[in-house]
């Protein structure tokens, strides 16, 4: 007797990793054979996941064109299927597997754009959080406020790289830029305000501090950080740009503790 | 959404797919403002009630929390399953019909039921393949899951034409199988026609105006549901919102037909 786990372990292997050969006996033929039956179903499952791809990496799809990025997805999703039923989750490991994928070893810079693309798609659909004024930090002492640790807009992020990824990036998004990849690196703060997503470049000690400072860290730490960088590093305009940017949206630490909702 | 939110249009509910608000922030917000002018239905996907090794707990909490939130009107999903091993198989995948798949799809019903606190409406797949050793035809299974857990059916009308068409079926006698009182509700959409193998083989895509074969089918189908809630699916290549409106006007004067020809029965 045939039991149900039996069939859908072997649905799982034709759809997922093309290999038919343990569903075929299970398949009445009815005039299309087994495969061209399974193949119907292994082909929406594939075109779906990748076109779920091609709709989060858009611009990694158009460096390496339509075929190309088929084939790879096609891969990662054989190696990394979804584990999830919402997926909203599905692709955050995409930029990995094209790091330690060799077809795309000649394009050193692919890894970084998807991340950024990701970061992209994360920050847009991130939720929302009503931002602190920094009224909340009046009064602090020095050691309190050396400790206080602040919580960033969730439609804020951060990345680095050593290639100018925000340029490749904006090259595919109608704009005429020039880009130079032996120009370098780059340091971009993601963010979604007022619906619209942003891409903006900042120096090393502003994204020394903020960076840290949205991982986690406490003040102290995130100006320790960004001196490092910057001997002129101004803790005092960084710390009230957070909040006019309503960047701040919960702290901890200082007396009165407040959270934003 | 966009085009509900500007425009505003007099529609009279509007289904979405629920695992695309779980966790997408600006889409649940959108929902939340179309709710404040129209009732919102959940049409699921991905809850994989054929699946042998049961549900997923953390997706079912999830889907209560949105259906709880927006006060959802009907809960529906599919008689397929789409997670084996702990992967998610991005698809509706075909069950064989068996004793022993009628107590699988039961179980995870009643739980499905039991968690989400509401009577759910289970959906006629269309299907592609069948299996060996399936024993019970599609409309019998359906009436026992609705029988044994309390469970209402949705009737997709596209996807028993397609079902239909592809196994050789007659789609009018699969509708009278079907058991009139479990139906809660009904699916009209489209589907492409391609070949394999040089058969014909009708693939459901929700991509094209409903044929005319459906909607004959859909008069039967309402001559014996009577008055149900109808929807027009549409997933792919979406056209403007007018489109839409025509297909649900059309099958809404159907339906004022069929319920004039039924009045009409009852007076003679």
């Amino acid at each position: 007797m045939t039991s149900l786990a039996e069939v859908q372990s072997a649905f799982g292997c034709a759809v997922l990793a093309g290999d038919f050969s343990a569903l075929t006996r299970y398949v009445r033929t009815d005039g299309i054979s087994a495969a061209g039956r399974i193949g119907v179903y292994r082909n929406n499952v594939m075109t779906s996941l990748t076109s779920l791809l091609v709709e989060r990496f858009p611009v990694v799809e158009r460096l390496v064109g339509d075929g190309f990025f088929s084939f790879a997805a096609e891969g990662f999703i054989r190696t990394a299927p979804p584990d999830q039923a919402c997926l909203d989750s599905y692709g955050a490991e995409f930029p990995g597997f094209l790091a330690a994928f060799p077809p795309c070893a000649a394009l050193p810079y692919l890894p970084d754009v998807a991340r950024l693309e990701w970061k992209l798609f994360g920050v847009a659909r991130a939720a929302f959080a009503a931002p602190l004024t920094i009224a909340t930090l009046a009064g602090l002492d020095p050691e309190t406020a050396a400790n206080l640790r602040l919580r960033c807009d969730p439609a804020v992020d951060y990345l680095a790289s050593k290639w100018p990824v925000d340029r490749i990036w904006q090259a595919h998004q109608g704009e005429l830029v020039e880009v130079n990849i032996a120009a370098g690196s780059c340091r971009v703060e993601l963010r979604r305000y007022d619906g619209k997503l942003t891409i903006r470049t900042l120096k090393p000690a502003e994204f020394a501090f903020r960076s840290a400072l949205a991982a986690g860290s406490t003040l102290g730490d995130a100006v320790a950080l960004a001196l490092s960088e910057s001997g002129d590093f101004d803790f005092f305009q960084a710390l009230a740009t957070l909040f006019t940017e309503q960047w701040v949206i919960g702290q901890s630490g200082a007396a009165t503790s407040q959270e934003g909702s | 959404m966009a085009e509900i939110l500007s425009d505003r249009p007099a529609l009279a509910w509007v289904e979405v797919h629920p695992e695309n608000y779980l966790r997408n922030h600006p889409a649940r917000a959108a929902l939340h403002q179309v709710r404040r002018d129209v009732p919102v239905s959940l049409h699921g996907v991905a809850l994989s009630l054929g699946s042998s090794e049961g549900l997923d707990r953390g997706h079912l909490r999830e889907l209560r929390a949105l259906a709880d939130e927006i006060g959802a009107g009907l809960v529906s999903e599919h008689l397929a399953w789409s997670r084996v091993g702990g992967i998610y198989v991005n698809d509706l995948l075909p069950l064989p019909y068996t004793e022993e798949t009628l107590d699988i799809v039961c179980r995870n019903v009643d739980q499905a039921q039991e968690a989400l606190g509401r009577r759910l409406l289970v959906e006629n797949p269309s299907s592609y393949l069948r299996f060996e050793h399936s024993c019970i035809a599609e409309p019998e299974f359906l009436a026992a899951i609705a029988a044994r857990t309390g469970c209402g059916l949705l009737c997709d009308v596209n996807n028993i034409f397609v079902t239909a068409e592809n196994f050789g079926l007659d789609p009018m006698a699969y509708i009278d199988a079907l058991p009139a009182a479990s139906i809660g509700e009904v699916h009209l959409s489209g589907h492409f026609r391609t070949a394999r193998e040089g058969q014909t083989l009708l693939i459901d895509d929700h991509g094209d105006l409903v044929c005319p074969e459906v909607w004959t089918l859909f008069r039967h189908a309402l001559r014996r549901f009577g008055p149900v809630p109808v929807m027009i699916e549409w997933d792919k290549a979406l056209p403007p919102l007018a489109v839409l409106q025509d297909e649900a006007a059309r099958a809404e004067t159907i339906a004022g037909e069929i319920i004039r020809e039924t009045c009409f029965d009852i007076a003679c």
